[in-house]
């Protein structure tokens, strides 16, 4: 088996909205791969139905997850929390907000083992992974606000891997970080795949950094995938007008003095969702067709592509 | 050409208490510098290395401890904020979160209704027109900011700058907690409105590609200190400082 994680078909929403449609990808074994988009296009959701920590209001209307081969859509609460932190662990944007003010580094990190072993064993444990890392075990005795954001975000990372997962979910890990730091926890990430074996599914909004990380890319609109497939081959060549526009509204396209060719229109909003494709309002490639159907993912030439311009695939 | 700001020996210091102990930490040292009327001059440096902190100083919302600074030609280092309030409003500052920078019970005409000088019906009047030159419309004068996307409360935010006719706005990390989209509408906008108001920039980020695209000059901050300044195409062609080449490398 080639992938540690699968994800079928999977909608997630309620009566009134659909957050999530047809979401599908595979994340294989040690490889990182990007999941992008706009604000509120639903990457985080994406990572919440993994772990199912999903609001509660929302769920998963159809579809499975796999997870090693293991299908754990329907795992109750009590093995949930064993995967989560365990072999499935997260780290998110804001390192400060999610580390505890009042404890030691080390204190917090000891805190997450799931092992039962001995205090002593523990210590040993997290003075290994803080080097890892490539924090100093000083750290060890320090509180969070004695830290800058790249060393909170590298705790972070210490913490989400103490229990050894085989699987990380990065939620913009370096947005909040400055370009020297977020390199830096860029390249971390990138070894740790390799050293442990992780895979990562890395969220961020921005393309290009994407390209940088991973192998393979999924862009996301309005909770939808519009492409998917090899990060070089969509940003050199890409096939959805969504992706284009996201890509044509990058500064380092221009020359100083130039307009940067924006997206026009509003993002839509999901408590109306056309029927239709949902970046047909803003689409400058429009056809008919867009606006009553959605189309299917077709592949073309090992990127798939949800659009109408490259044939008219229905969903049945 | 002509100098709009003058720093010199530009010195700030910060007392720490932790626990145990209190100590300073120095976090502006040998600031000099110049910024020229009607350009954008770019501040690039990595987090914690001063780059809010001097554009503070330099509108004085904070003093130094040490050094001199000048609005064309007139030393405002010690003027008493009496003396000071007639230049204020010539001096904006709009800062990276469009989150916490507006007041969430004030609606959005009356951000910006607050600087403007007049009767009541010329500044609403005033408001309508500057929010209509950042490409909010006059329907939404009333709305607060929680009926506001991101994007557009940082343009309110720009508005508001706007408000009081200022010659000069600090621009701290305007873009970076916006989508691409948004922040390739917002640069378009402060261009236009750059030339629109002839204005001068302090532009402070740590995206090095938007630097590229706004800046004329650039300084980069390392450690409280600038390390190195230049034309813009001259930093990226020939970086000489070893933090700069750092800079430069880890572009993604
Ligand atoms: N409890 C909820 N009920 C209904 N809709 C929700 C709920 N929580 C979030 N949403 C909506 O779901 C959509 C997807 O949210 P999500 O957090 O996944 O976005 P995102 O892509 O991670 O965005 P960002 O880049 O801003 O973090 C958003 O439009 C959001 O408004
Ligand atoms: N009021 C304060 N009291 C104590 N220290 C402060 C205060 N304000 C700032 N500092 C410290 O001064 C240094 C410079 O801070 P500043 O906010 O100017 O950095 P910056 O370059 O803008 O960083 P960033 O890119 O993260 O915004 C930091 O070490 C910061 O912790
Ligand atoms: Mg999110
Ligand atoms: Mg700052």
């Amino acid at each position: 088996m080639k992938e540690i994680l699968k994800l079928e078909d999977i909608s997630v929403g309620n009566e009134e909205v659909k957050i999530l449609r047809d979401i599908e990808f595979e994340v294989k074994k040690g490889e990182i791969i990007s999941v992008v988009g706009e604000s509120g296009c639903g990457k985080s959701m994406t990572l919440r139905t993994i772990i199912k920590l999903l609001p509660k209001n929302l769920k998963i209307l159809k579809g499975r997850v796999y997870f090693e081969g293991i299908d754990i859509t329907d795992l109750d609460e009590e093995k949930m929390k064993e995967i989560r932190g365990g072999k499935i662990s997260i780290i998110f944007q804001e390192p400060s907000s999610y580390l505890n003010p009042l404890f030691t580094i080390g204190n917090q990190i000891e805190e997450g083992i799931k092992d039962r072993i001995k205090k002593e064993e523990k210590k040993e444990r997290v003075m290994k992974i803080l080097k890892e890392v490539g924090l100093s075990e000083n750290v060890y005795y320090q509180y969070p606000h004695q830290l800058s954001g790249g060393m909170q975000q590298r705790a972070m990372i210490a913490m989400s891997i103490i229990n050894k997962p085989s699987l990380l979910l990065a939620d913009e890990p370096t947005t909040s970080l400055d370009i020297t730091t977020a390199f830096e926890i860029l390249n971390l990430l990138k070894d740790l795949v390799i050293s442990h074996n992780i895979s990562i599914i890395f969220v961020t909004h921005d393309i290009s950094l994407a390209r940088f990380i991973s192998k393979e890319m999924i862009v996301m609109y309005a909770g939808i995938i519009v492409e998917k497939g090899f990060s070089n081959l969509i940003y050199s060549n890409p096939l959805h007008p969504y992706t284009k526009k996201l890509i044509d509204c990058l500064p380092e396209k221009y020359n100083k003095g130039e307009r940067i060719r924006t997206i026009e229109g509003e993002v839509i909003s999901f408590k109306n969702l056309p029927n239709g494709c949902p970046f047909y309002p803003r689409c400058e490639e429009k056809k008919e067709i867009c606006e009553g159907f959605l189309p299917k993912e077709i592949e073309i030439e090992n990127v798939s592509v949800r659009c109408f311009k490259y044939g008219d695939f229905m969903e049945s | 050409m002509e100098i709009l700001w003058k720093v010199e020996d530009l010195f700030k210091e910060y007392e720490i208490k932790s626990e145990f102990e209190r100590k300073k930490i120095t976090v502006l040292k040998n600031i000099n510098l110049e910024i020229y009327k009607g350009e954008t001059f770019g501040l690039v440096g990595e987090s914690g290395s001063g780059k809010t902190t001097f554009g503070k100083i330099l509108i004085r919302l904070i003093d130094p401890d040490n050094g001199r600074i000048f609005f064309k030609d007139l030393e405002i280092t010690k003027m008493p904020e009496s003396q000071l309030r007639k230049y204020r409003k010539k001096f904006q500052i709009i800062f990276q979160d469009p989150y916490k920078s507006l007041n969430p019970r004030i609606c959005c005409g009356y951000t910006v209704m607050e600087g403007i000088d007049g009767n009541k019906k010329e500044k609403i009047e005033k408001a309508i027109e500057i929010l209509n030159d950042v490409g909010i419309k006059k329907e939404r004068f009333y709305d607060y900011p929680h009926q506001f996307s991101g994007g557009e409360r940082q343009r309110i935010a720009i508005a508001r700058a706007l408000s009081t006719n200022p010659e000069f706005i600090v621009c701290d990390e305007p873009t970076s907690n916006l989508d691409v989209s948004i922040q390739g509408q917002i640069l378009n906008l402060f261009i236009d409105l750059k030339e629109k108001f002839n204005l001068t920039y302090l532009f402070i980020t740590h995206n090095l590609k938007i630097i590229k695209f706004i800046a004329d000059r650039v300084a980069i901050m390392y450690k409280g200190e600038i390390v190195e300044m230049n034309k813009t195409e001259e930093i990226f062609k020939n970086p000489s400082h070893p933090y700069t080449f750092k800079l430069l490398k880890n572009e993604i």
